[in-house]
């Protein structure tokens, strides 16, 4: 959970990081809606000054990401880690290209949490550094990889902070967010059986 | 047809965990009064027992009961009659319905000081019910954030919020909202002080400067972290479901979406808008006559999105923007 002032362009507008354009477009038509200083939706929470907050960062965050290159650039920003981190996991991507090495492998399917964290270590990147870079919580991050699904949140950020974290490891995001996600969603379902 | 019949001869819980069938508490509530709460539970109760599903109607609200009305029944056991002990068994206040697999336990409308009871009395009772053989429970709650609402809304295992687009029933549906997981976040914290924080919180203008929820778990990490942290899992664990009641065109039906991003931005919930309801005049033609709309106009367009949402509900399905803008 972050406040709006840090979420990341996606993560305001609520969309994932493959939207398509279509997607970009709606979720702007909504959310200018939802946020206008006469729509009634967050009345009582949202005051006129936050609106005009959230107003001015949905606008940036709208031009940003319809632009093709405005967006190419923006992720390069938000999903790269440092140069001197981008050394150290370039260099094993690099080799695995090559089909030779010891490297990371991560296949369709299921992922756990504890793959997720084998893969970081292989990487040599500490949570810390991708708390430091992400913005995301510490916290957050150890709970993804214990697979405390319980204190994880809530999908859309879930997903964004996926995403980040694979980006920055040069794992291949659609594999770590579709297969965490289809251990997470196992888990919901088994939850919700188990309250019933 | 004679349901009481048939619930009594079914396997007392305890004895037999069917753990075959699947038992779902629903509870409908959100805030101000007269928004269609017991419309709503009425109808979601006759979609779901037309759907073959054995279902119980519990009128929650205590002080002002009358599900029994709008199902056309005249129960001669009300809920009060075993909170006040004058029957041993929950089983003996089930009442039948005309329809066939839908049961009612009728609010004590004639007992005004149950309508708020004792913590633990209330905690006893609303584990009876839930341990009645039923598919579907639904609890039909009262106006307001009363400790009983709260705490018969947080006892489901579906919390669904009926709204309508009007601006005090938002304001009463997000109070709502806040009150309900303070009041759970209170029930599972220790610390007395953290305790004490949550409930100076409440108040909107608190000398703490907490506004937001965002607010107070900053403000809890830095007594005590292992509370924050707690915090954080009970609002996780909160996600209701949003129905927009009385919608009278397509800016009514946006407000579902428009709720739910800002819950999601404010309180850090996921709200799933399972839809919305027209306004329509079929459905007081149907509350005079003292029928449920879903039997007296049942392809009337209210009709049809109840069972709309209904379908949304049990498919953990929620509405989708693409459809408005193109409707
Ligand atoms: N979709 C609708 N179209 C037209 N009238 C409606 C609709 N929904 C509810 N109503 C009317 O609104 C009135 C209040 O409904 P209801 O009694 O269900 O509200 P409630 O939320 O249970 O109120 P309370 O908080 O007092 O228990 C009723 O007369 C009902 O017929
Ligand atoms: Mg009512």
């Amino acid at each position: 959970m972050k406040r709006f002032s840090d979420q990341n362009h996606y993560e305001l507008l609520e969309l994932s990081y493959n939207a398509t354009w279509g997607e970009i477009k709606k979720a702007y038509q909504l959310a200018k809606r939802t946020y206008s200083q006469d729509s009634i939706a967050p009345y009582s929470l949202f005051d006129a000054n936050d609106r005009e907050m959230i107003l001015d960062r949905i606008e940036e965050a709208y031009k940003t990401l319809i632009d093709g290159k405005k967006r190419k650039r923006y992720n390069q920003d938000i999903l790269k880690g440092s140069p001197e981190l981008d050394d150290r996991t370039f260099k094993d991507t690099d080799e695995s290209t090559t089909g030779e090495t010891d490297d990371v492998i991560l296949l369709p399917g299921q992922i756990t949490g504890e793959a997720l964290k084998q893969a970081r270590e292989k990487r040599g990147v500490s949570l810390e550094e991708i708390a430091d870079l992400t913005k995301i919580n510490l916290a957050y991050l150890q709970f993804l990889e214990q697979d405390h699904y319980k204190n994880l949140p809530v999908r859309v950020y879930l997903q964004s902070y996926l995403q980040q974290y694979a980006a920055i490891l040069k794992l291949d995001s659609t594999l770590v967010v579709d297969g965490y996600l289809e251990s997470y969603q196992q888990w919901v379902e088994k939850n919700e059986l188990d309250e019933g | 047809m004679d349901n009481l019949e048939l619930f009594k001869t079914l396997p007392l819980p305890g004895i037999e965990t069917g753990s075959d069938v699947i038992k779902e508490i629903w509870a409908i509530g959100g805030g101000k009064g007269g928004t269609g709460k017991t419309f709503l539970s009425t109808n979601l109760g006759v979609t779901l027992a037309r759907a073959g599903k054995r279902v119980l109607l519990v009128d929650a609200d205590l002080g002002c009961a009358n599900l029994h009305t709008c199902l056309g029944v005249n129960p001669k056991v009300t809920l009060s009659d075993f909170v006040q002990g004058k029957v041993n068994k929950i089983e003996e206040v089930l009442v039948e319905t005309e329809i066939p697999n839908l049961a009612l336990i009728s609010g004590a409308y004639d007992y005004l000081e149950i309508s708020n009871p004792k913590y633990t009395q209330k905690m006893k009772f609303i584990r009876k019910i839930h341990d009645l053989n039923f598919e579907y429970i639904i609890l039909d709650l009262g106006a307001g954030t009363s400790f009983t609402n709260l705490d018969f809304f947080l006892s489901a295992n579906m919390g669904i919020l009926n709204v309508i687009p009007e601006p005090t029933s938002i304001e009463n549906t997000y109070r709502f909202i806040k009150s309900t997981f303070y009041r759970r976040f209170k029930k599972v914290a220790r610390d007395p002080e953290v305790k004490e924080v949550v409930t100076m919180a409440m108040d909107e203008k608190n000398r703490l400067g907490i506004r937001t929820p965002h607010d107070l778990i900053d403000y809890i990490d830095t007594i005590d972290e292992k509370a924050g942290q707690m915090l954080k899992e009970t609002i996780y664990a909160f996600s209701p479901k949003l129905i927009v009641n009385q919608v009278r065109s397509k800016d009514d039906i946006t407000l579902g979406f428009s709720m739910r991003s800002s819950c999601l931005k404010y309180f850090g919930i996921k709200v799933d808008y399972v839809g919305s309801i027209e306004y329509d005049d079929h459905v007081w033609r149907a509350t005079k006559k003292k029928r449920p709309l879903l039997l007296e106009y049942p392809s009337s367009a209210a009709s049809r999105s109840i069972e709309r949402a209904v379908k949304n509900m049990l498919a953990e399905e929620e509405l989708k923007f693409d459809l408005i803008l193109r409707a």
